[in-house]
């Protein structure tokens, strides 16, 4: 059974639709990257996932049932806008949002205890939230979201404005709780943040679904026909290639070329290794962050078409 | 439900342990006893001015009389020698006296007295090395004019023991009657006291809206609220604060109460005596005060339960109606900025009958005050006027109630749909027409 299902979803507001006829099924201990520009439609999605909104059409599905009520306290949400009680004492702040989810009193003060510890703020445990540096907050702000962990964690932006060590921690808590079959849905820009966690991702723009792919099959449909190949002497003035390949770029060891679509890396390495000794032979492969840029600038094109 | 009473148990409790609140709460009916006791205290526990005084008296005629008009502060001596010469006295002898640093027991004065005594217009002097206090110079000031009064009453052919039996002394003793029989009111006191107690409940639906509308801001402004929200729905959200902010004035309320009731017996107990004695003298100038000491006194000792009862219940439905729609202002707007065009119009309608106030008051039961006592908007504060200045009838007390429990059951409802909206609106200020559609938008 999926942890999360999302049928056919639409939410529209008074200007625009925010979210347009989205499905996507999540499965546990899955790290599931949700992608889109500025706008897409990512935070309509969430907010209804979360329950702060309602669609207008479609169906939420969480374990197998209607997402409800009693589903609030099986989910983690962090939004991209931080927001705790300045107030209040960390570890008050922390046991009342965690009392909110559902969790008894005792239980929630032994987590807050566990949590603060863990992320070495056990001495600010009385201090007031308006003491704390930004990181800190940040950080009493993802265990007031986590510590009594959720099947579901829904995380906005979590390493924006965090420094590498900090940022540390909180990534080890989502590769432990990924082996625990909680499921994060993670939710930024940072490209290289998705290529390092997810395992699957959902592109979204315009509030419609471009890609929902698992990250591997992904790339390997992306990876284009073109070569980087590195000799070990330098590439002389006459070097040819056969008439099939298209040469792009030539450095001193250096080349780059095109295959057409019906040869392989076989024919080059082929060739190649007849005349050459070979260091490198690497097919290019484009990041996460060219592929969302293709997407959406063709997702556009369609558009205006 | 349980995380409608955890939020509620939150925002009660860091709330009402807050200093400033504790401060406040007790604070307040100390100083309103002190304002109320303090004729009373200050006749008792602080001594009066004692002058022996010196007068001169160059008509030979007024020291007789004012000889017997003695009192123990203020004690008359007769003499002859000029005002220069005693003027030089009286300051070398209180320099003296002060650098031997010891304390006289009486101070002394001296008193020249007119020479012409037929006029209408006499003045007379009175010197001393300190400023007198208002209330001696007054008695000394009334001692004088009695005392030159019936010296020419007495040149005119009446003996002494005729001015005195043709003295009056009236006191004006009104009351109010209804079908429960006559009572005992001073209108004077009726008024003031309608005024203190719906300017109080202004203040108190005001103070505790801000305050709801502040903390509903500020989970906004923190950005707090969309964790709440994807824990709580928005609607027990903000009834739990709602009801927990009523639950703190209430909480004011009771010991304001209790303390000031607590006050008025153990002051009636110990200042009873002061109290009683208002007027020893008809020249003491603090006997008015101390006779409104009095009868404010008696109004609070036998207040009306029913009228506490009446004022909790007025408090708390204005405070319902007009703090959901604060609150609905702070869900709608993202700063403090932001919300004071829209706290103006709320503000008026609780202002209206504040300036109308004494109009109304000019005829407690005329139909300007019968209607503005009905009106939801207006009845908390006029009603309550109303109430402590005449016997309003049981009908349109009821009539009132009812009125008021459905325009703050509406209330509730458009602020409720606001809300649910407005608390994840952020950006521009929403336009009276936006409300508007929140209003009417299903969910």
């Amino acid at each position: 059974m999926n942890l999360l299902e999302v049928q056919g979803v639409t939410k529209a507001y008074a200007s625009k639709v925010a979210v347009d006829n989205v499905s996507f099924v999540l499965g546990r201990g899955t790290v599931f990257g949700l992608l889109g520009p500025n706008g897409a439609g990512k935070t309509s999605l969430i907010r209804m996932i979360t329950r702060i909104t309602f669609p207008d059409a479609g169906t939420i599905f969480f374990e197998g049932e209607t997402l409800s009520e009693k589903h609030q306290g099986k989910i983690g949400y962090m939004p991209e806008e931080r927001g705790l009680y300045r107030k209040m004492k960390v570890s008050e702040q922390i046991i009342y949002l965690l009392r909110l989810k559902g969790i008894a009193q005792k239980q929630a003060a032994e987590l807050c205890d566990y949590w603060l510890e863990r992320f070495e703020l056990g001495k600010w445990k009385n201090n007031k939230v308006q003491e704390l540096s930004k990181g800190m907050q940040q950080k009493v702000q993802f265990i007031a979201t986590i510590a009594h962990e959720p099947p579901l964690l829904i995380l906005d932006e979590p390493f924006s404005g965090l420094d590498p060590i900090n940022a540390q921690l909180i990534e080890d808590v989502i590769r432990e709780f990924s082996q625990k079959a909680i499921s994060v849905i993670f939710s930024t820009h940072r490209m290289e943040q998705v290529e390092e966690f997810c395992n699957r991702i959902l592109l979204i723009n315009d509030g419609r679904v471009l890609v929902d792919e698992d990250i591997r099959v992904l790339r390997n449909q992306f990876r284009k026909n073109i070569f980087t190949v590195e000799l070990a002497e330098p590439i002389s003035e006459d070097f040819q290639l056969p008439p099939e390949v298209t040469l792009l770029e030539k450095q001193n060891y250096l080349f780059k070329a095109s295959l057409p679509p019906h040869l392989d890396s076989r024919y080059l390495l082929y060739h190649l290794a007849q005349k050459f000794s070979i260091v490198r032979f690497e097919q290019y492969t484009p990041s996460l962050r060219e592929i969302f840029i293709e997407f959406v600038n063709s997702s556009k094109a369609t558009n205006s078409n | 439900m349980d995380k409608f009473w955890i939020i509620f148990e939150r925002e009660y409790t860091s709330r009402v342990l807050k200093k400033t609140f504790l401060i406040f709460t007790i604070l307040t009916p100390i100083l309103f006893s002190l304002l109320m006791f303090l004729p009373a205290i200050a006749a008792k526990y602080f001594e009066n001015e004692q002058y022996e005084i010196k007068v001169i008296d160059p008509s030979g005629k007024i020291f007789a009389s004012l000889k017997e008009r003695e009192e123990n502060d203020m004690l008359f001596v007769a003499t002859r020698e000029p005002l220069e010469k005693l003027q030089k006295e009286l300051v070398e002898f209180e320099k003296k006296s002060k650098e031997r640093g010891t304390k006289t027991e009486r101070d002394i004065g001296i008193l020249l007295l007119p020479e012409d005594i037929s006029k209408k217009q006499l003045s007379a002097s009175f010197y001393s090395t300190k400023a007198l206090s208002i209330k001696f110079e007054a008695k000394l000031s009334k001692t004088l004019e009695k005392v030159f009064y019936d010296h020419k009453i007495i040149n005119m052919g009446l003996s002494p023991q005729q001015i005195s039996e043709a003295e009056v002394e009236l006191d004006l003793v009104t009351k109010k009657i209804s079908e429960k029989g006559e009572e005992k009111t001073s209108a004077a006191l009726g008024y003031v006291f309608a005024y203190l107690m719906s300017f109080l409940n202004y203040f108190l639906i005001f103070i505790y809206g801000s305050i709801l509308m502040q903390g509903v801001l500020e989970e906004k402004a923190n950005r707090i609220m969309e964790v709440m929200i994807s824990s709580v729905r928005p609607l027990p959200m903000m009834f739990a604060k709602i009801l927990s902010i009523a639950s703190v004035g209430l909480t004011q309320l009771f010991v304001w109460i209790i303390l000031i009731a607590l006050i008025t017996v153990i002051g009636g107990l110990t200042l009873g005596d002061t109290l009683a004695a208002s007027s020893v003298s008809d020249v003491d100038s603090s006997a008015e005060q101390r006779e409104i000491a009095q009868k404010v006194l008696g109004a609070i000792q036998s207040f009306k339960l029913s009228y506490i009862l009446y004022f909790l219940f007025y408090f708390l439905g204005g405070y319902l109606l007009y703090g959901s729609l604060f609150a609905a202002i702070g869900a709608s707007v993202d700063e403090m900025q932001d919300s004071q065009q829209f706290t103006t119009i709320i503000s008026i309608p609780v202002i209206i009958p504040i300036i109308l106030l004494s109009g109304i008051m000019n005829n407690p039961s005329g139909s300007l005050a019968f209607w503005f006592s009905i009106i939801p908007l207006f009845s908390p504060i006029i009603m309550m006027a109303r109430m402590a200045a005449t016997e309003v009838p049981l009908w349109e007390i009821l009539l009132s109630m009812i009125l008021l429990i459905l325009g703050t059951a509406g209330a509730i409802w458009v602020a409720a749909r606001i809300y649910r909206v407005g608390v994840l609106m952020y950006g521009k200020k929403p336009t009276f027409k936006e409300l508007g559609k929140w209003i009417v938008t299903r969910e």
